[in-house]
């Protein structure tokens, strides 16, 4: 279970926050105001190995069960997340993030409500899942065959009887450079040829439709429900009981849901301080769901130094 | 017990009750269902809308999850947990079938198939599976597991290994998730643990499917352990429909590894443990014919066997009761020492044809271990045959009328090699009550009372006698033949209202000028109808109407009958259908 603390008075010192709340729309922009050092990499590592410490420990599990008949010992090191290849240690950052900072803000974030992440969910492999299907890994063929991915990030919002009340729930992206053009091409999709006229526009299929389309009872829930059963079945007796009214009663009032969208990387060369992505007075149009909505937009100066910082770090003393 | 346990059971049970009674469909399943129908008749379709199918799949998912929460506290065997399993199987299907576009978006085949396996109906999923035809190797290589193909999951894993030799070497595995080891032309940039998984997925499934087939415990242990890790791991980083056929592939498996052929068998082998390695090689071979994982009804009696000597097993047709049958002779003939005589079973059959039927599956399978003779009419057998004096263990099928004439010549030979009496149909004990009967009871024809008098006669000469009777569900006759066959008053029969397909019986509704319908009356033995509603379900025939008929055949309620089913069999059986009229 994930039950580490953010690290507030660092993160303070690390980022200038601004955050308005209109009507049911947050929006809140971090901007980096100190450079990364080793402190703030030891301060953030507790948090970063307590929120992969479930996928780790079954990873582990997994890899120590070697099926080849001369098997003996298993032989390898390969750890978790360590073993990932950056740009999935990027999505993995991204996602951390959406928790750290739903935590960290949650007084500023629309509703105010107090969010806790039992479990973090690292589904970074959507692309990946096209070897699953194929059982191939030429890139000439790989195309996503089955795709409903749902969203990347999945918090919770309990009551005093543990009872789930509200979830969070939506997408966390990393991109190295934030300029217009890659957030857009992020929000609305990749720019797409019309065959016959041969105009460009924008696909569609970015995060606002991803956002938008999304089950109001998103899968991610249930397989969080999943892991609470198999990590703390009787601590979080209350929250299983509540996610299964969600997904299963016809007639139960909707668990309400609030929708994060949390964009992250390092600012454009030309961004000027408090220079924001998506606009902050309120929604944008291309935003449908009924439900609240938070964005979020974590502008760094030196984020991968950060990340690889981290990731090469994480459960180092113990190895 | 959690707790709130008894709650969770409770939401569960209130969906179940809403989407999942047997013979009880929702007005939008009914539509489902009768938009499959349509599809499949190639007659056109009720109006539908992508709406719908996002409905019908979300009905399915909830019913996972419905499923999922019998199983986890109930335990595997939840009797709610297989009717969640069989609707949603149902829902899918009645989807794919309709060639749905979803197919493209969810694997809804492979889902489908997942729970009818999980429901207890393994040909439901492999029917299903057959039709489908896929380019990814991926999925052709669950849809082989989830239809216990193993054969086909070894030649598919084996050609995943040829294309990739270097991922058979002992550290393969290892080296492919280390991150730096340079293996297979993998670069940096390529999700190794994405890879990873997917050479681990083939790997277990492959040795799955190996050790089921030779009955290796050790190593099917291993591959377990190993498809219960991949899955936790898939809960973690895959999106939900991979990660759900994940956990539903672990729990077929579960199901393959406690429905084995080979668990019973070794536990009959106790009887002769010098015989052991023959049931080993009879287990091997049921594998081969695909045939190496039981059904429930197939459990079921040979768990009886196991226990009991004499039983009256009560299950559908086509639920497999012949491998029963096939064990207890096994059991009787094989496994028991015998004093000097060589043992001898009779098979009943109630027909001629039937015996000719039962010999040919009974050489193919026994025909090895004991000699299979069969009588079916006319002067086929001689006092000289081979088999009354053999020593070899002999099973002799014939229809009571034959088996009768045959006591009454060779009555002491017969008796005294005499282990087992099988009784295929042995509901024709209990005889129907009308004319037909009456009147055979008068002239000494009746088929009950043959059966009955036969029985009785041998059970008097040898009272030690192992009996079992096979029979039907319908018509009451279970109890009866239990008590019977048993010789006891509080005997049961073992039985599960289980059957392998699928089986609708309804009315065709025909009228002049106009297009004609079917009405869908009863869905595996019980009425059907749509929750909350008097109207049946009933699927309309958009086709054509018949043309005019001269007066003379239309004013023939017979004639005009006869035409109406053949015009619309006409038009059902353009594309590769059968009808049988």
């Amino acid at each position: 279970m994930h039950t580490c603390e953010p690290p507030l008075e660092i993160i303070e010192e690390w980022l200038a926050s601004n955050g308005t709340i209109r009507g049911t729309y947050g929006h809140l922009l971090l901007e980096q105001q100190a450079a990364t050092d080793e402190d703030l990499i030891a301060a953030m590592r507790p948090y970063f190995e307590s929120a992969h410490l479930d996928a780790r420990e079954y990873f582990h599990r997994q890899i120590a069960i070697d099926l080849h008949p001369d098997a003996d010992a298993p032989g390898a090191h390969a750890c978790y997340p360590g073993c990932l290849p950056s740009t999935a240690r990027r999505g993995l950052f991204g996602e951390v993030m959406a928790g750290m900072m739903t935590e960290a803000f949650q007084g500023k974030f629309v509703g105010g409500h107090e969010w806790r992440i039992p479990i973090f969910l690292f589904r970074e492999h959507a692309d990946v899942e096209a070897y699953l299907w194929d059982l191939a890994r030429d890139p000439a063929r790989t195309r996503q065959i089955f795709g409903r991915f749902g969203s990347d990030f999945v918090g919770l919002s309990l009551n005093d009887a543990g009872e789930v009340v509200r979830f969070i729930a939506g997408e966390a992206k990393w991109r190295q450079r934030l300029t217009k053009s890659a957030v857009e091409s992020l929000m609305l999709g990749p720019w797409e040829e019309d065959e016959e006229t041969g105009d460009r526009a924008r696909s569609g299929r970015g995060v606002w439709f991803e956002i938008n389309r999304d089950t109001p009872t998103p899968h991610g829930l249930r397989q969080l429900q999943r892991l609470l059963e198999l990590r703390d079945p009787e601590g979080y007796q209350a929250a299983i009981l509540s996610i299964d009214q969600a997904i299963i009663l016809d007639n139960a009032p909707p668990l309400p849901r609030t929708n994060l969208i949390l964009i992250a990387g390092n600012g454009a060369r030309d961004r000027k301080a408090l220079d924001v992505l998506i606009g902050w007075e309120e929604a944008l149009e291309e935003y449908t769901a009924p439900h609240d909505l938070q964005v979020v937009e974590l502008i760094l100066t030196d984020g991968e130094a950060l990340i690889d910082g981290l990731y090469s770090t994480l459960w180092q003393e113990a190895e | 017990m959690p707790e709130l346990d008894a709650e969770r059971l409770e939401v569960a049970d209130t969906l179940r009750r809403a989407l999942a009674i047997e013979n009880e469909l929702s007005r939008p399943q009914a539509r489902a269902y009768v938009r499959c129908l349509q599809t499949t008749w190639q007659v056109p379709t009720i109006q539908w809308a992508e709406r719908e199918s996002f409905r019908q799949l979300a009905d399915a998912r909830r019913l996972l999850h419905a499923a999922h929460i019998f199983r986890e506290i109930e335990g595997a065997g939840s009797a709610r947990a297989i009717d969640c399993f069989r609707r949603t199987g149902e829902i899918l299907e009645w989807l794919s079938r309709a060639a749905d576009t979803l197919r493209t978006v969810i694997p809804i085949e492979l889902l489908a198939a997942a729970a009818y396996q999980l429901g207890g109906l393994p040909a439901m999923a492999s029917g299903l599976l057959r039709q489908i035809v896929t380019e990814h190797e991926g999925v052709a290589l669950y849809a082989a597991f989830l239809k216990a193909d193993f054969d086909g999951v070894i030649r598919l894993s084996a050609a995943f290994w040829n294309t990739h030799p270097d991922l058979t070497a002992s550290d393969a595995s290892f080296r492919l998730a280390e991150p730096g080891a340079e293996l297979d032309e993998l670069d940096e940039d390529d999700d190794r643990v994405g890879w990873f998984f997917t050479v681990e997925l083939v790997r277990s499934l492959g040795l799955i499917a190996d050790s089921l087939h030779r009955g290796d415990d050790a190593r099917l242990e291993t591959a377990m352990a190993k498809l219960y890790a991949l899955d936790e791991m898939a809960a973690r980083t895959f999106s939900d429909d991979a990660s759900l056929v994940l956990s539903l592939m672990r729990q077929v498996a579960d199901g393959y590894k406690a429905a084995s052929i080979y668990r019973p068998l070794i536990a009959l082998a106790a009887l002769n443990p010098d015989r052991r390695g023959k049931l080993v090689a009879y287990a091997r071979d049921q594998f081969s014919r695909g045939r190496g994982i039981l059904w429930t009804s197939q459990l079921q009696g040979l768990d009886r066997l196991l226990r009991d000597s004499s039983f009256a097993l009560c299950t559908p047709t086509g639920s497999g009761k012949t491998l029963v049958a096939n064990m207890a002779l096994v059991k009787e003939l094989l496994l028991r020492e015998h004093d000097g005589l060589a043992p001898l079973a009779i098979y009943l059959v109630p027909s001629r044809a039937l015996a000719g039927e039962v010999e040919a599956k009974l050489r193919s399978e026994l025909g090895g271990e004991m000699t299979i003779t069969a009588l079916y009419g006319g002067a086929d057998w001689g006092i000289t045959d081979y088999w009354l004096t053999g020593d070899a263990p002999t099973v002799l099928i014939a229809t009571v009328e034959k088996a009768d004439a045959l006591m009454r010549y060779l009555g002491p030979i017969l008796t005294a090699r005499l282990r087992l009496l099988i009784l295929d149909e042995a509901h024709q004990i209990v005889p129907d009550g009308g004319e037909n009967t009456r009147i055979s009871f008068s002239d000494h024809s009746n088929r009950s009372i043959r059966l009955e008098n036969f029985v009785s006669r041998v059970i008097a000469q040898r009272p030690d006698v192992v009996r079992i009777a096979l029979t039907a569900v319908a018509g009451g006759a279970a109890l009866p033949v239990a008590r019977w066959i048993e010789g006891r008053r509080d005997a049961e029969a073992v039985g599960v209202r289980y059957r392998s397909t699928r089986q609708i019986i309804g009315v065709l509704e025909t009228a002049p000028n106009a297009t004609g319908r079917i009405l869908l009356e009863i869905m595996n033995g019980r009425t059907l109808y749509i929750r909350g509603q008097e109207q049946p379900v009933y699927l309309p025939l958009r086709m054509q109407p018949m043309p005019q008929l001269p007066a003379a055949m239309r004013n023939s309620l017979n004639r005009f009958n006869c035409l109406s089913v053949l015009w619309t069999a006409l038009h059902l059986v353009e594309e590769d259908q059968r009808i049988l009229i």
